[in-house]
């Protein structure tokens, strides 16, 4: 590794590093980098001004002698050999893979009766960090809730706006009823409600009882280390009427 | 070659490593990864063991059809102790331990594939043959799995290296004891 001492000199290092592999930098300088905005690697001294496009006229990065990494297997997360991939696909082409089906890692059961999916409202990103702050978009949705399937609610004793307490084998939530055309036996909340904006957590009833990600599983995908947060199996108990 | 000998023979080592990959996920539920991965993999070998005793009647063989799905009560006691142990060192050596018998007990499913692969081929029983060619990859995955798992967790585990010596020395001791 080329030594460097300050940032400028880190860039410059980190550029040797890149000479000659698919994300190229040693056209790039550091005024250039501080400079403009929009550079697209690889950019080199053939390609100054960056490259628009990759893998032009099919050419993929994917021999076995200049590729970066021989794919894992998606199942297992175990890497291909080295061996194993240049015997696979010696012409470099690029590779689609499959995976076979593989049943939830949790499932409900007699104490968890109902699955619990989350995921996104269109006007919020992640946990809000950025769209929390613009009023119209944190007004369109400034509250977590439940989504429930209409066949649902008269087995759980909850109706629409009622205030329930979501939770499965690690953690608890509270959120009001959606009734929507949610799948029968499946519930879903949103994930972008946590803590940063939560009132005061000394204040009781503060709401620090909000997050979909304390009641999903503890897992993640083996080839691509992502944490799963997105199933679990829950049970539902009405807690108060429409507030 | 017996061909109801080789299926009688990789029954019982698919039926081995479908209860091994159980107990080594119940021992390892606190190693979120191997829990869950060990657990879909056993899975495969539950398969296996399905569809042998399923054409074990082509060859007058009475194959028992029930891979345990679930280690029962033990397990629970294992899970439980895992969560109790937590992710201390020994436990780390305990799953090299672990992983190294999977690897062996794979190997030699792996093996007993190829044999029936070969006897069926001699005998021309394409239905056989087409069930070697479905299931022997995935007994080739577990293997790596095993191996790709050692790799990953034996620098964090054996920094010490007469300690490997000592996992390698007591692995056939744990499994008897545990």
């Amino acid at each position: 590794m080329p030594p460097w001492q300050d940032v400028e000199s880190a860039f410059e290092a980190w550029k040797q590093c890149s000479a000659g592999r698919p994300c190229d930098y040693t056209g790039l300088s550091y005024a250039k980098l501080r400079g403009g905005s929009g550079i697209q690697w690889p950019c080199t001294a053939e390609h100054p001004e960056g490259t628009e496009r990759l893998y032009v006229d099919g050419q993929f990065w994917a021999a076995p002698e200049y590729c970066e990494s021989y794919g894992r297997d998606l199942v297992t997360g175990a890497p291909l050999e080295p061996t194993e991939y240049r015997a696979m696909n010696p012409g470099g082409k690029a590779v689609i893979k499959a995976a076979e089906y593989l049943p939830a890692h949790e499932v409900p059961s007699d104490e968890f009766p109902l699955y619990l999916i989350t995921g996104r409202t269109v006007y919020h990103f992640h946990t809000r960090t950025k769209t929390g702050r613009a009023p119209p978009l944190q007004a369109a949705a400034p509250q977590v809730w439940v989504e429930m399937s209409v066949k649902d609610p008269d087995a759980h004793g909850a109706s629409e706006g009622d205030m329930v307490e979501v939770s499965s084998a690690r953690g608890a939530i509270h959120a009001a009823v959606r009734i929507s055309g949610i799948r029968e036996g499946v519930l879903f909340v949103p994930f972008h409600y946590g803590y940063w904006d939560a009132s005061d957590p000394d204040q009781h009833g503060a709401q620090y009882d909000r997050a979909a990600n304390e009641l999903t599983i503890t897992d993640w995908d083996p080839a691509s280390k992502q944490p799963i947060f997105k199933l679990a199996a829950v049970r539902i108990r009405r807690v108060g009427g429409v507030s | 070659m017996k061909l109801d000998l080789a299926l009688r023979e990789l029954h019982r080592s698919e039926r081995s490593l479908a209860a091994d990959l159980l107990k080594v996920a119940d021992r390892h539920k606190i190693d979120h990864e191997i829990y869950h991965v060990a657990r879909d993999l056993a899975r495969w070998s539950q398969q296996h063991v399905h569809e042998l005793a399923e054409v074990g009647k082509r060859y007058g063989l009475k194959l028992t059809d029930d891979a345990e799905s679930d280690s029962g009560l033990l397990g629970s006691v294992r899970e439980k102790a895992s969560e109790l142990a937590g992710r201390r060192p020994e436990p780390g050596l305990l799953l090299l331990a672990d992983l190294r018998h999977l690897h062996r007990v794979a190997a030699g499913v792996s093996l007993d594939w190829e044999l029936l692969a070969q006897g069926a081929q001699a005998a021309k029983d394409s239905e056989l043959l087409a069930l070697t060619r479905r299931c022997h990859p995935q007994s080739l995955r577990q293997m790596r799995w095993a191996n790709a798992m050692l790799k990953v967790l034996s620098p964090r585990s054996s920094r010490a290296d007469h300690r490997w010596v000592v996992v390698a020395q007591g692995c056939t001791s744990i499994h008897k004891t545990l």
